[in-house]
């Protein structure tokens, strides 16, 4: 191996058989940001302070930012197709560069029932996105191939019964830019599950939230039916539905 | 106008002295800032550089300069300016470690941007051990805590 010259205040020279040394706020800040997800996912082995400077939040933080200004867009494909003993594959993802298009493979998760592997991807939100069906959705990062399945909400629960018998709503899934917290929306119109009382109904999931549970907030300021062949969509800090 | 004529002397550690107008010595954050503050002097001593990088420097700055005073910035000029940057660091790893290094202390942001990027390039397939190596990190792990980490994410270690 070559030898290194070390300190800071030494002179700056390309002598051949001298490495120099890179300072580490150089190295974390200008290289690391550059490498792809993959890539750092492994070089999480360097060394411990590669390890914590890898998976600090502000690290992750100025990657993202740097891989959106920077990066060809990535597409998510939603396909499923079971697999062997009850497991279904359903994602891909394609990056579209200048010169090349490169496609991976991604999540599998178990399904109970053919079903189930009907499923369908919310939009993304800072590189993650949902995945669901009738009776699951999980929080993807295609990236990292990091996935959390959420608990049911009481939509998947009632629905399970009433099945095909309406159209299916789109879940919502978007950043809540105030407390900077995701969050996860069913709107439904009540009496296509048997709800009494209110037209629309909301459940709402804060991801990264400590009860882990759905909240039921009941819309009382929207009238109007739901258009459930439209996506929710989220306004800064809340969410609108679509109504007629 | 004379101000754009205005010719600065950047001398390097071995002492030599390298005439460039003021806009590519501006190029330097380092320098703008030093002639913002008031230092007139026509020569600034680069102490911490040698010939051959500031050499190297000087000429990414000079092109930039003079790609940017071209009116009306067409596409030509702009991907000539691109294949420029892809030559200038096409260079082996010592140089260009020091390059970054240089780009760095002089805050020069368009040549540390190019140089850490063809860094990244060039690692983003290496294994652990070697990114080791290239960057003089002691591997801190035992064997058991390492292979824990691999374990983690054990399809980033394939091809």
């Amino acid at each position: 191996m070559p030898k290194r010259k070390r300190g800071v205040y030494e002179t700056i020279s390309s002598s051949p058989n001298m490495l120099v040394n890179i300072p580490h706020h150089v190295v974390v800040d200008q290289i690391l940001e550059k490498l792809p997800v993959k890539s750092l996912l492994r070089f999480r082995a360097v060394s411990k302070q590669w390890r914590t400077e890898i998976e600090s939040p502000r690290f992750q933080e100025r990657h993202l930012r740097h891989q959106q200004k920077s990066r060809d867009p990535s597409i998510l494909i939603c396909h499923p197709r079971l697999e062997k003993r009850g497991k279904a594959s359903s994602l891909r993802s394609l990056s579209v560069g200048a010169t090349l298009v490169s496609e991976e493979n991604h999540i599998r998760y178990p399904v109970a029932s053919k079903r189930e592997i009907n499923v369908r991807t919310t939009r993304s939100c800072d590189g993650l996105a949902c995945l669901y069906s009738s009776t699951f959705i999980y929080v993807i990062n295609p990236a990292t191939r990091w996935h959390c399945k959420l608990p049911e909400a009481r939509f998947q629960t009632l629905a399970q019964v009433t099945y095909n018998r309406f159209r299916r709503p789109f879940l919502g899934f978007g950043k809540d830019n105030i407390t900077g917290m995701y969050k996860i929306v069913w709107l439904y119109n009540s009496h296509c599950v048997y709800l009494d009382g209110q037209i629309n109904t909301c459940e709402v999931f804060s991801f990264e939230n400590n009860n882990n549970t759905w909240s039921h907030d009941v819309i009382v300021s929207c009238p109007y039916p739901i258009l459930h062949d439209s996506p929710v969509r989220f306004k800064d800090a809340g969410t609108s539905g679509c109504g007629q | 106008m004379s101000e754009s004529n205005k010719k600065i002397s950047l001398i390097s550690s071995e002492g030599e002295a390298f005439e460039v107008s003021e806009a590519v010595a501006r190029e330097f954050e380092i320098v703008a800032h030093m002639l913002e503050d008031g230092c007139s002097g026509s020569s600034i001593p680069i102490t911490t550089v040698d010939s051959n990088i500031l050499g190297k420097v000087i000429e990414y700055c000079t092109k930039h300069v003079e790609v940017g005073n071209v009116e009306g910035n067409s596409e030509k000029a702009e991907k000539d300016l691109e294949e420029f940057d892809k030559r200038f660091i096409a260079v082996e790893m010592n140089t260009l470690f020091s390059l970054i290094l240089a780009a760095n202390y002089l805050n020069v942001k368009g040549l540390l941007n190019i140089g850490c990027q063809k860094v990244a390039d060039t690692i983003k397939d290496m294994k652990p051990e070697e990114v080791r190596s290239i960057f003089n990190i002691e591997n801190d792990y035992t064997p058991a805590e390492e292979e824990v980490v691999r374990k983690e994410n054990e399809w980033a270690f394939q091809p």
